[in-house]
């Protein structure tokens, strides 16, 4: 897969090209700001681009250059996979990279990088179509909610499931990450949609979609 | 032998010599009033409320003379400055204060002047001139008060004088005093309009403080985000790269973990300087001095320190100083190419606009480089220093002629 890195910090920049052509991706470019990002993205759509890796905070202004870059991306090819990475996460921002309505999207913290293999499946998952959003996010969504609320009606087990599902997670990782059957994983989801009024048809990213705009709304 | 004057006659010498003078620059008075009454009209039909400006100088200059002459007199009174230029328009505060005393000092003062002064000549005068009224002709008798004629006459001429002497004994102290107080008090804006200005300047120095504070966070938040926070990403980034190679047997993990190490120690190092830059601890263990001299001992430009005429100050105020000494020195070192950097920190008293005794804490910066230092307000060493001195209602004075040689001064009050 073929992937450009915007990254403006020399050592991450380098760091991260390694991880992930050691995983086995191809890195088309890797650039310092969020201009020149475009710009390679323009210059190889032709040959193809699967998506891109950026730093919310980059040159000249270093406050969301990263995330303007990335909307900029999805409105030249609406569902161009984007994987934002950022120092903090802001539920704002992750509002603002799946307004859009269609999944490809990715919101992590940087320090998620420490754990190369669920950062490289989060990676693949966004460029596949799915969705990464940070724990960290999911809880703030989560906190904020936490008023009188269907949400309160959760069981504490449901409210972790629901956490992976909004994260992006599929039912095998749920069901491995809080070591469940993927039986008992596809019950306390009927439960949690049914608790919150959410159609239990929709299925894959589109779940999880439904799930975000859920907790934004 | 030296004849001392006794304390009560040099005073009223002295108030004498302030109504003389108020009343010699009459004529200029009288001059600018009528001046004024014929130009200014006219001024202002022709260049709207700023056209008389040329006339409100002059008269602005002979207020000054005025108010500084006032002030020497009136010493138990606490004075004002006036501002140093005439304020252009016909509608300022101070120029209708002008005006007004410009007819008082053309009428009143002028009259009671003449009146006083000559009512201390006259007792000289009749006293030495009486007695010798017999070498007049009887045609042309000596006429002082009135005609003497006769010795009885002369007595009451010399009586006279006593008399008038002794009355301008007591009116010339307490005239001349009421009148330098009434110009004071005429010319100076009124204690609420002074106030008023100051609670002005204090609202600018407040928030030139809470922009300064603000820009202190900024900066401390990018140099941790741009310096730790990015390495330790490397860091953790690293181990999970060097642990994945572990995992599936790998024996290439070693680059990696060396590669985390020297990670590691830069956010280390990125992190001393942060903690550091935030509030230097040897300010606090030593002082403005001894932390001055740590700094200019790295400088890599042969650096001398003066120092020695420097107190303690609030710890803001020497913290400012320290950061406007590094900032000033770094600038130096970078753009001056100077051989030669002469620091000074001082502590100064100044007098404030409101009369009073205010410290001051200065540090000089003084480099034999090229000049051509600008504050262009880009955002270079120079602004920061400016904006550090603002929030301390503190100046930056930059001389830099291309050529050089660079000095930057910087004053900060130290509030007390």
């Amino acid at each position: 897969m073929r992937i450009l890195i915007a990254e403006d910090d020399a050592l991450l920049r380098a760091g991260l090209t390694l991880l992930v052509e050691s995983e086995g991706f191809t890195v088309v470019q890797a650039v310092d700001n969020a201009d020149d990002l475009l710009a390679a993205y323009d210059a190889h759509r032709e040959e193809g681009v699967d998506g891109a890796v950026l730093d919310v905070r980059m040159p000249p202004t270093f406050t969301n250059e990263g995330l303007r870059a990335a909307l900029e991306l999805r409105e030249r090819q609406p569902g161009f996979p984007v994987l934002v990475l950022s120092a903090h996460v802001e539920d704002q921002y992750a509002g603002r990279l799946l307004s859009g309505g269609s999944g490809g999207v990715g919101y992590l913290l940087k320090d998620r990088v420490g754990d190369v293999g669920q950062f490289v499946d989060a990676l693949r998952r966004v460029i596949d179509g799915g969705t990464a959003m940070d724990p960290e996010v999911i809880a703030q969504l989560l906190s904020r909610r936490s008023g009188n609320d269907p949400i309160r009606s959760l069981t504490p087990r449901e409210r972790e499931v629901l956490s992976l599902v909004a994260e992006g997670k599929s039912n095998a990782d749920i069901s491995r990450e809080l070591v469940l059957s993927d039986t008992g994983v596809s019950k306390h989801i009927g439960n949690i949609f049914s608790k919150l009024g959410l159609s239990t048809s929709d299925s894959g990213h589109r779940r999880v979609l439904a799930t975000l705009t859920y907790l934004r709304s | 032998m030296t004849v001392t004057t006794p304390p009560a006659l040099r005073r009223r010498g002295r108030d004498l010599r302030y109504l003389a003078l108020e009343a010699v620059s009459w004529p200029a008075s009288m001059a600018l009033l009528v001046a004024s009454v014929v130009v200014l009209p006219l001024a202002v039909l022709v260049g709207g409320r700023t056209g008389g400006s040329p006339t409100l100088d002059v008269v602005h200059r002979l207020a000054l003379r005025a108010h500084a002459a006032a002030a020497r007199l009136a010493t138990d009174r606490r004075t004002t400055e006036l501002p140093e230029e005439a304020a252009a328009s016909l509608g300022a505060p101070q120029t209708r204060r002008n005006l007004w005393w410009l007819v008082l000092h053309a009428t009143v003062v002028f009259a009671l002047s003449l009146l006083l002064v000559a009512l201390s000549v006259a007792p000289v005068l009749y006293t030495l001139a009486a007695p010798w009224w017999w070498l007049f002709p009887d045609d042309v008798p000596m006429s002082l008060a009135f005609e003497i004629t006769s010795w009885q006459r002369a007595g009451a001429t010399v009586a006279l004088g006593l008399l008038y002497g002794a009355l301008a004994w007591v009116l010339v102290p307490w005239t001349s005093h009421r009148i330098a107080r009434s110009t004071l008090g005429i010319l100076e804006a009124p204690r609420s309009e002074v106030l008023a200005r100051r609670v002005d300047e204090l609202s600018v120095s407040r928030a030139a403080a809470l922009d300064a504070h603000a820009a202190e966070l900024r900066r401390i938040e990018r140099e941790l985000h741009d310096g730790a926070q990015n390495r330790l990403v490397s860091v953790v980034m690293m181990l999970g790269m060097a642990r994945r190679a572990l995992e599936s047997g790998a024996t290439n993990a070693l680059p990696l973990l060396e590669q985390a190490q020297d990670a590691a120690g830069d956010a280390l190092s990125g992190l001393r300087t942060a903690v550091h830059d935030i509030y230097p601890p040897v300010l606090d263990e030593l002082g403005l001095g001894d932390a001055a001299s740590s700094l200019t001992s790295r400088s890599t430009i042969p650096c001398t320190l003066d120092v020695s005429g420097l107190r303690r100050a609030p710890a803001a105020v020497e913290s400012a100083a320290y950061f406007v000494l590094a900032e000033a020195l770094t600038n130096a070192m970078k753009h001056s190419g100077a051989s030669r950097i002469d620091v000074a920190l001082r502590t100064e008293r100044v007098d404030t606009e409101q009369g009073e005794a205010e410290q001051v804490l200065v540090v000089e910066v003084r480099d034999d480089g090229h000049g051509g230092a600008v504050d262009d307000g880009t955002g270079s060493g120079l602004t920061g220093i400016r904006r550090r001195a603002a929030a301390f209602e503190g100046d930056l004075v930059l001389i830099s002629p291309a050529g050089g040689p660079t000095m930057v001064r910087v004053e900060l009050p130290c509030g007390f």
